[in-house]
């Protein structure tokens, strides 16, 4: 079951010199019940303005979503089953961050326990009493994880959860949204840190100028990238490159291995080739291929 | 209602609403203090110059010249009526100049002049409602929480409302509060009979009379801050609530339409308040009743809210 559905999403700002900026431009989209869902794309892709559509901050130009099967006319339907987080978190400048969580709970009939719970669960036990706007950005976004988390929601739409967080924080987010994810959840985050959406991820979807390039789960987005490649160590590597390009191979010497054009069920073929001109394999594995590289290839016409 | 109790919470909470609060508490104390040391009981210094006006009031009536700048029309000397109106006319001049004393009816001058600095503050409260919010960002947050931005807009508006009306009526309480030992010490209680300051049949009439301007100049406070949220949110500022307002009152109504368009004055805006706080009709605008500027001023008010909200509901919120 889709828990957000994105169809022919169309999204037009007016410029202030006349002109329309296209920041979502015929995004489909579906995200499953359940798991950490990645939305990835480069500086203005398009990301924030569908989270915003989603979230019924941003009228769309045309098309449609719908969040927990609710059309957007209807998100008060379903809004508190949703925690949300919109870029930089904003909260009232000079209230502390827990009387800021306090307020936003008590519209829900939200007893003061669980905004303790929320805090401590993002690290700020001992900092809630801060005033936010003393709060550093990495504080101002654990803040808004917490203030997502305070409903115990199904869904949970973050936008760039990690931002201006630490390497520590980083790691803790990442656990945190594994952990919500494998108590049943489902995670929608857009994030810069492929390495950490690749970390956490199910499945990713790669916008770029507005557009859906690339969607499903991680594995297959990967085998989406660059042509598939067999990395491959031997003693002699001239002699090997002059032996497969010789068989029809196009490989290239990257260092001290060679990188064969080939899929991996053509391994066998490759050890067999140099062996008949006994040059014997030391090593012969996939090359792999990070999220990272598949996103900048993706993305590259966008970038 | 829990959002309109998370409005209300959060409105008393606004570091804005505190220091309003407590700048015009030290205001009211100040007054109170200077109105208390600059009063003097002066019955005494009536009696003394007793007479030297007893004097004059002769000199009037038996039509001698008379040392001021205008005498008004008077009955012909040698009347029965011409002693007593050169009596009365004795007394216009020299009250002003003699009677230092502070009288429990100048309240409600006082509270008349008053309004238009509450209608100010509540303005100010109404439109840094909104416009912080817009400027902090929250009111995003707010609303990935309460997606029904009608239902947003009129908790903050009725929010803003009531806070204004309470401040208002706490304020203008405080005032009378601090004024009213001058009254006591230095000067008069006296609220019945039918003189200058003393013109109501009993004591309750006049606290009633009171009481009602107070009422009033509330409700003129709760409309201030409806139109001062209202375009606030149109302009998700507050300094442009505040500059807008500035403009349309001081220059589009004063100066513009308030010289040039006679037909649109009895229509003008800070016209009718007059009429309602004051509760009597004005030569400006003769036609329209207390009750109908009231009404007017209001519907001003909840047309702009309506025209905010439209606005609020149609635009993104980046």
């Amino acid at each position: 079951m889709a828990i957000i559905e994105v169809e022919a999403l169309h999204k037009e700002f007016r410029r202030l010199r006349g002109g329309r900026n296209i920041a979502v431009d015929g995004l489909d989209l579906t995200v499953p019940d359940g798991g950490v869902f990645g939305f990835l794309g480069p500086n203005g892709a398009g990301k924030t303005t569908t989270i915003r559509c989603l979230l019924g901050l941003v009228k769309p130009t045309a098309g449609r979503t719908r969040v927990l099967n609710a059309e957007a006319k209807r998100l008060h339907t379903v809004i508190d089953r949703v925690g949300s987080l919109v870029e930089t978190p904003t909260f009232f400048p000079t209230f502390s961050g827990r009387r800021n969580l306090r307020l936003l709970a008590r519209l829900d009939g939200i007893g003061p326990a669980a905004v303790d719970n929320v805090l401590d669960r993002v690290g700020l036990g001992d900092r809630g009493d801060d005033i936010f706007k003393n709060y550093s950005l990495g504080m101002k976004q654990r803040l808004g994880i917490a203030a997502a988390l305070l409903r115990e929601p199904e869904l949970l739409i973050l936008d760039e959860p990690a931002n201006g967080l630490d390497p520590a924080g980083i790691k803790e987010v990442r656990q945190l949204l594994r952990s919500l994810a494998d108590e049943g959840r489902t995670v929608f985050i857009s994030s810069h840190l492929l390495g950490e959406v690749q970390l956490i991820c199910d499945r990713v979807a790669i916008l770029a100028r507005g557009k859906c390039i690339a969607q499903g789960e991680v594995a297959d987005v990967l085998s989406r990238g660059e042509a598939a490649q067999m990395v491959v160590k031997v003693e002699n590597l001239q002699g090997a490159l002059d032996i497969l390009k010789g068989a029809g191979f196009e490989a290239t010497l990257e260092g001290d291995e060679l990188l064969v054009t080939a899929p991996a069920s053509d391994g066998a073929r490759i050890s067999r080739t140099l062996a008949l001109k006994r040059i014997y394999v030391s090593e012969l594995r996939p090359h792999a291929v990070s999220l990272e590289d598949v996103f900048l290839q993706l993305t590259e016409g966008g970038l | 209602m829990r959002l309109l109790g998370v409005e209300f919470r959060r409105a008393f909470a606004r570091r804005i609403t505190k220091l309003v609060f407590i700048l015009s508490i030290a205001g009211i104390i100040a007054a109170g203090l200077s109105v208390f040391f600059t009063s003097k009981n002066e019955t005494i210094q009536v009696t003394a110059r007793g007479p030297k006006i007893a004097g004059f009031v002769d000199a009037c009536t038996r039509g001698e010249p008379l040392p001021v700048d205008s005498v008004p029309p008077l009955p012909a000397v040698g009347t029965s009526a011409r002693a007593s109106a050169c009596q009365t006319f004795a007394d216009q001049l020299t009250t002003d100049t003699i009677d230092k004393r502070f009288h429990l009816t100048n309240l409600l001058d006082i509270l008349k002049h008053v309004s238009a600095f509450a209608a100010i503050i509540a303005w100010l409260i109404g439109a840094s409602f909104i416009g912080a919010e817009w400027r902090s960002g929250s009111f995003g947050t707010l609303l990935t929480w309460e997606p029904r931005r009608f239902r947003v807009m009129l908790a903050k508006a009725i929010a803003a409302i009531v806070v204004s009306f309470i401040i208002v009526m706490v304020l203008q309480a405080l005032l009378v509060g601090a004024l009213y030992p001058s009254a006591v010490y230095h000067g008069s209680t006296a609220v019945t009979g039918s003189g200058d300051f003393v013109h109501f049949p009993t004591a309750a009439a006049f606290w009633r009379s009171l009481s009602y301007l107070g009422l009033r100049s509330g409700a003129l406070a709760a409309g201030a801050a409806l139109m001062g949220f209202a375009i606030g949110a149109i302009g998700r500022n507050t300094a442009a609530s505040l500059g807008a307002g500035f403009f349309y009152i001081a220059i589009v109504e004063g100066a513009i339409i308030g010289n040039f368009v006679a037909k649109a004055r009895p229509w003008l805006l800070v016209r009718n308040a007059i009429v309602f706080i004051n509760n009597t009709r004005i030569d400006a605008v003769p036609h329209r009743t207390p009750l109908q500027a009231g009404l007017i001023t209001f519907g001003y008010a909840v047309a702009l809210f309506f025209i905010a909200t439209l606005v609020t509901r149609a635009r993104d919120v980046n």
